[in-house]
């Protein structure tokens, strides 16, 4: 039998169970594979019967995990992956992969702030549920309510990422997929790990923002359901919709969007929407021109059919735009600038730490990070060989 | 007992762990080396198991399984009880390979602190062995002559990033020399000696 150290059987079943499940198993699947019955399985997996460590050794194997990670005290083991896969329509590469990368991504961060004591607050507002009522109207009102909690105030928002980060409290990872990956955003949420978004970077910065705001969407009216946002998704469902709308809202309140169209409006023809005029409101607000034509088009400032105009005659091109904006500063992308990192500049330095220290050996932080041991070592490397005032330690207050 | 007195018996055979195969290929020598040294050399098979498959580094494992310079090695019932005592708070490989190392009563090759630590802490009477001791062997120093000797070193540091001890870091960039020693992060002490590292 294992020795169980600190764990308990049954929460080593719970691991288990989650493991097979991540890895996309039946339980009688996984009784084959050690030897035993399916009942004996379940008996394992709900902590009646602790597994012999060489069962757990090859279940770990077939699950594409490690014993170390099955039986460390601080690892993270959620049913993420799972709970994806009970979403309708979900079963496709792309969102697997994707689906994984978070995974790998919440449970290396979750485990590191836990094993080095660093404190993730959260400032959530409760979940406010959309059962009933119009959901564009009350996407409206979520998304001012909301702004309203975070003390925002009616204006364009600079930096949606840092409010979600930082004033909410929203774990938000920003990663590469494949240059073919269909998939722009991810919501989770569970008790244990919090909120957590998953943005694609590859996808431009204003998509991004809208991608982020529609699973803030998610997080305010229906969090305890886990989503994935498809590039050019139709939205059909009303937790869909309510979300669409909310992004919408969210980036564009409408006192302050029809405000600063009605003030470039009366520059232009009364009765045409000029491409200078999108081009200027969209950089104002930080969101794409797509998004700000239909943004126009919601509030009744431009009619419907505006953005398939704008299509059938060669649309807003990033060149003429660019041209417009002249010297106009440009939104900083600083997620975008390190996104050919292995891992973010701040996973990095907790995976540093916790090696420096001795907390966790070469071994289990390579499967941890999903890295290979010279991709480990060159992470771990980076740090050491920094500037030597780099963790000079000055005394604070705080 | 000393490892240093342990490498040079052949009648010992030696246990490496995983980070110790990365060196090896990653020294572009490790075909060589393994040849060279007359002991028997053992990797626990979960160990060999923790290389991703298709990276050079399995690769490597697999040719010099084939060409039979190392005997992969599955624990026995006694091993796996040692290995679920230890497993919990070190990698599975490391693990394994200090399950092998005790209950076989063979020296154990393993660069980690932390798991040299665990090893220290179970085998109280032995200090483990670095990769370095490997590429210092003195049959490797026949086998590879000058200046292969050295440019092993000088890879496994720059292509693997061999973790050395602290203690053989002036040996080690004497042998390299200062030039070649910038390039290797991975040296202990490194930014104190050299300051930051520039690209």
């Amino acid at each position: 039998m294992v020795d169980l150290n600190e764990l308990s059987a049954q929460e080593i079943g719970r691991r288990l169970k989650v493991a097979r499940e991540t890895a996309g198993l039946k339980q009688d699947e996984a009784a084959q594979f050690i030897d035993v019955s399916r009942p004996t399985l379940v008996s394992i997996e709900k902590g009646g019967r602790p597994p012999r460590i060489q069962e757990l050794q090859i279940l770990a194997k077939h699950y594409g995990t490690s014993v170390n990670a099955l039986l460390r005290r601080e690892a993270i083991h959620e049913d993420l992956l799972p709970r994806f896969r009970k979403l309708k329509d979900t079963e496709d590469a792309d969102t697997i992969y994707a689906v994984r990368i978070f995974n790998n991504l919440i449970s290396a961060d979750v485990e590191l702030e836990n094993l080095l004591g660093v404190p993730r607050h959260r400032n959530y507002p409760p979940e406010k549920g959309i059962n009933q009522g119009d959901v564009i109207e009350l996407a409206e009102k979520h998304a001012e309510e909301l702004r309203s909690f975070l003390g925002l105030g009616p204006g364009p928002i600079a930096d949606i990422f840092s409010i979600i980060e930082l004033t909410i409290g929203i774990r938000l990872y920003q990663s590469k997929l494949p240059p073919s990956s269909k998939i722009a955003g991810l919501f989770t949420y569970n008790e244990a790990v919090g909120a957590c978004i998953f943005l694609n970077i590859n996808h431009p910065l204003p998509k991004r923002v809208q991608s982020a705001a529609h699973e803030l969407g998610h997080f305010y009216g229906t969090r305890q359901n886990p989503e994935v946002l498809e590039f050019d998704e139709i939205f059909t469902s009303r937790e869909e919709r309510y979300a669409n709308a909310f992004g919408r809202a969210f980036l564009t309140p409408a006192s302050s969007f029809i405000e600063s169209f009605r003030k470039l409006k009366a520059i232009t023809s009364p009765d045409k929407i000029s491409r200078r005029l999108v081009v200027l409101l969209s950089h104002q607000f930080n969101i794409s021109r797509e998004a700000c034509i239909r943004r126009m088009e919601e509030l009744s400032l431009a009619p419907k059919g505006t953005f398939d105009w704008f299509q059938d005659h060669g649309g807003i091109p990033d060149k003429q735009a660019d041209s417009i904006l002249g010297d106009l500063p440009r939104p900083a992308d600083p997620w975008k600038s390190g996104a050919d990192r292995l891992l973010s500049h701040r996973l990095s330095w907790m995976a540093h730490t916790a090696w420096k220290r001795e907390l966790l050996s070469e071994g289990e932080l390579a499967n941890l990070l999903d890295l290979t041991r010279p991709e480990l070592r060159g992470i771990i490397d980076e740090i050491e060989t920094e500037d030597k005032n780099s963790d000079e330690l000055f005394k604070c207050n705080r | 007992m000393n490892f240093s007195n342990v490498i040079a018996d052949p009648q010992y055979p030696l246990v490496i762990d995983t980070s110790v195969v990365v060196n090896l290929n990653a020294c572009s020598f490790g075909t060589q080396i393994l040849q060279a040294v007359p002991n028997k050399i053992i990797v626990a098979q979960i160990a060999a198991d923790e290389l991703k498959a298709g990276t050079s580094d399995q690769i490597f494992l697999n040719d010099v399984v084939e060409a039979q310079l190392i005997e992969l090695s599955d624990l026995s019932t006694d091993e796996f009880e040692i290995y679920g005592k230890i497993v919990g708070k070190l990698g599975d490989g490391e693990s394994a390979t200090i399950a092998v190392a005790l209950k076989r009563q063979i020296f154990p090759i393993i660069d980690d602190i932390k798991a040299r630590d665990k090893t220290a802490e179970l085998l109280p009477e032995l200090e483990p062995g670095w990769s370095l001791d490997l590429l210092r062997h003195p049959h490797v120093l026949v086998q590879l002559g000058s200046p292969g000797d050295v440019d092993a070193i000088f890879m496994a540091l720059f292509g693997g990033r061999m973790r050395v001890p602290n203690d053989k870091t002036e040996e080690v960039i004497q042998l390299i020399g200062e030039d070649r020693a910038k390039e290797c992060r991975s040296l202990p002490g490194y930014t104190k000696r050299f300051g930051k590292h520039v690209a």
